[in-house]
């Protein structure tokens, strides 16, 4: 065999279709040859860096409808929305912050004026002003029937995507009107419109986890599940908390994978994926291979089983 | 005339590009079936995502829209598409030519030269190994990524075909539609380059020293 072919023996080991000969082979190569070694090194850490996380399946059917979709409907690209995240908040800070000063006052005046702007808003059809945004840090009484969220765009599951990758967050009414609830202000004269909160901590969420901030977003999650157990943002809030925990307390997240496979619905098989990667890694072998079994048994067609079949056949988790 | 092909990263056997499973829906899908597209795109999508990762890095903030490009690139180019490869394979070479322009985009725009990619948090935090082992580990991909960005495309991309996403050289070979002598000598440049920065590389040293 040439010298060049000597990283074809890498590429199949990789693969694990050596014979026994061309395993020989690759034995002393890579005790002999930076070549070889170099490349057997990299490719290991090039699989480890390309393997499939939970969450997936679900960022794959979202780009799938992205790019079946019509064009005028293609979400803009992600360091577009990053800007939208930051400006729009800022935009509607500076609002309620004017208003604020304006109520302090006690501008009889401009509360007047205020209201009337409001109601104009509420009957004219087209999208009007933004209303005034109340601060996030007062946390009002949500109207008795509060509207439902509007689904969001996760293409064949009920639940939101675990990543809306900076959607605005709903604080603006006439883009996102059905994510808000309507509250009487205390002096019944000024309408405010309310995100969901559980939307708006679920979006807070994921910025902090994009920016880096790990810990925090985990905490917010944490807060989502206790305050808002039975939302729509229940279940990914709980699968991006498992993830983030699967490295630093594996026991912790196999916990939370448990629970999200319990409460079935469109997560469940990256819940079984999730928990056959944590069990493993606590040393339960007998739940990862169960939980492989149920994904491939479940979820025949799902990016994770294929994974699953070669793992179950070879015997290696 | 058939050949065989592999899709790496996955346990398929041979198959000869007349048993390629996908061939049929490939061809639907040129003619204009929505639905064979969709079920095509299913897949090859998470061998898009796979190349995306590696070319970029798993946890690059745009892995999804690089993903999409990727994608949207596949999609555009099927048309082109006439079996001379497997369709797992021209989706491989697509995403990886998407990747990398992406990833020679942002490099562009950053207007400087990028120390050594940055270890993640996450990935200490819960790692029994010490970081500069870490870093060791991570060095050998950072090179290679180096190295695609400045190459020559040929070179780039069989370096990137056969280093960065497994394939044997007869399948770069095949994948390329270039004779296997043309491969091997372009694979043989680049892999001289990658072999003098090894070397030099600080990060790399016990990797050199563990090697008779």
């Amino acid at each position: 065999m040439s010298q060049p072919e000597y990283t074809d023996l890498v590429c199949k080991a990789h693969r694990q279709e050596l014979n026994p000969d061309e395993e020989r082979r690759l034995d002393e190569l890579l005790q002999t040859s930076l070549e070889v070694r170099l490349m057997d090194h990299m490719l290991s850490e090039f699989e480890r860096e390309s393997r499939m996380c939970p969450g997936d399946d679900m960022l794959l059917a979202r780009i799938q409808e992205r790019v079946l979709g019509a064009p005028t409907s293609a979400r803009p690209p992600a360091r577009a929305r990053r800007l939208t995240m930051v400006l729009l908040p800022a935009a509607v800070l500076l609002v309620s912050t004017l208003a604020g000063a304006g109520m302090w006052l006690g501008s009889g005046r401009f509360t007047q004026l205020t209201a009337i702007w409001s109601s104009n808003s509420a009957t004219k059809s087209a999208p009007a002003a933004p209303t005034v945004h109340k601060s996030r840090v007062a946390h009002p009484k949500p109207a008795s029937t509060p509207s439902t969220p509007a689904a969001p765009a996760a293409p064949d599951s009920a639940a939101p995507p675990v990543e809306p990758l900076g959607e605005p967050l709903p604080t603006v009414t006439g883009s996102t009107g059905a994510s808000t609830q309507s509250v009487h202000a205390p002096t019944g004269e000024l309408r405010m419109n309310i995100p969901n909160p559980s939307s708006e901590l679920f979006a807070r969420a994921n910025l902090l986890r994009r920016e880096g901030r790990g810990a925090d977003a985990a905490d917010l999650y944490r807060q989502l599940l206790e305050r808002y157990p039975r939302s729509r943002e229940a279940g990914p809030a709980r699968l991006a908390l498992a993830k983030y925990l699967h490295a630093k307390d594996p026991a912790r997240a196999l916990i939370e994978y448990r629970a999200l496979a319990s409460s079935g619905g469109a997560l469940r098989a990256e819940a079984l994926w999730g928990i056959s990667e944590s069990a493993e890694r606590v040393g339960e072998r007998a739940l990862a291979d169960r939980a492989l079994n149920d994904l491939v048994r479940e979820f025949p067609d799902s990016p994770y089983a294929e994974v699953a079949r070669a793992r179950i056949s070879h015997g290696t988790p | 005339m058939l050949r065989l092909v592999r899709v790496p990263g996955t346990n398929a056997p041979i198959r000869s590009v007349a048993e390629d499973e996908l061939w049929p829906l490939a061809q639907a899908a040129i003619e204009g079936n929505v639905v064979a597209l969709r079920t095509l795109l299913t897949a090859v999508s998470p061998n898009i995502l796979r190349v995306v990762r590696r070319v970029i890095g798993a946890s690059h903030p745009d892995v999804e829209d690089v993903t999409q490009e990727c994608a949207v690139e596949f999609v555009n180019a099927l048309r082109r598409f006439r079996g001379e490869s497997s369709v797992q394979h021209f989706a491989s070479r697509v995403a990886l030519r998407a990747a990398m322009n992406a990833r020679r985009r942002q490099r562009a725009a950053k207007r400087g030269t990028p120390g050594p990619e940055p270890i993640e948090a996450d990935e200490t935090a819960g790692n029994h190994s010490p970081p500069d082992a870490i870093a060791a580990s991570r060095a050998s991909m950072q090179l290679a990524r180096e190295l695609c960005d400045e190459l020559p495309a040929p070179q780039a991309e069989a370096l990137a075909l056969h280093c960065v996403l497994g394939y044997t050289m007869s399948e770069v070979a095949s994948i390329c539609g270039a004779p296997l002598e043309t491969v091997r000598s372009r694979l043989r440049a680049a892999k001289s380059a990658l072999m003098a920065r090894a070397l030099a590389d600080p990060r790399l040293r016990e990797l050199v020293e563990e090697t008779a």
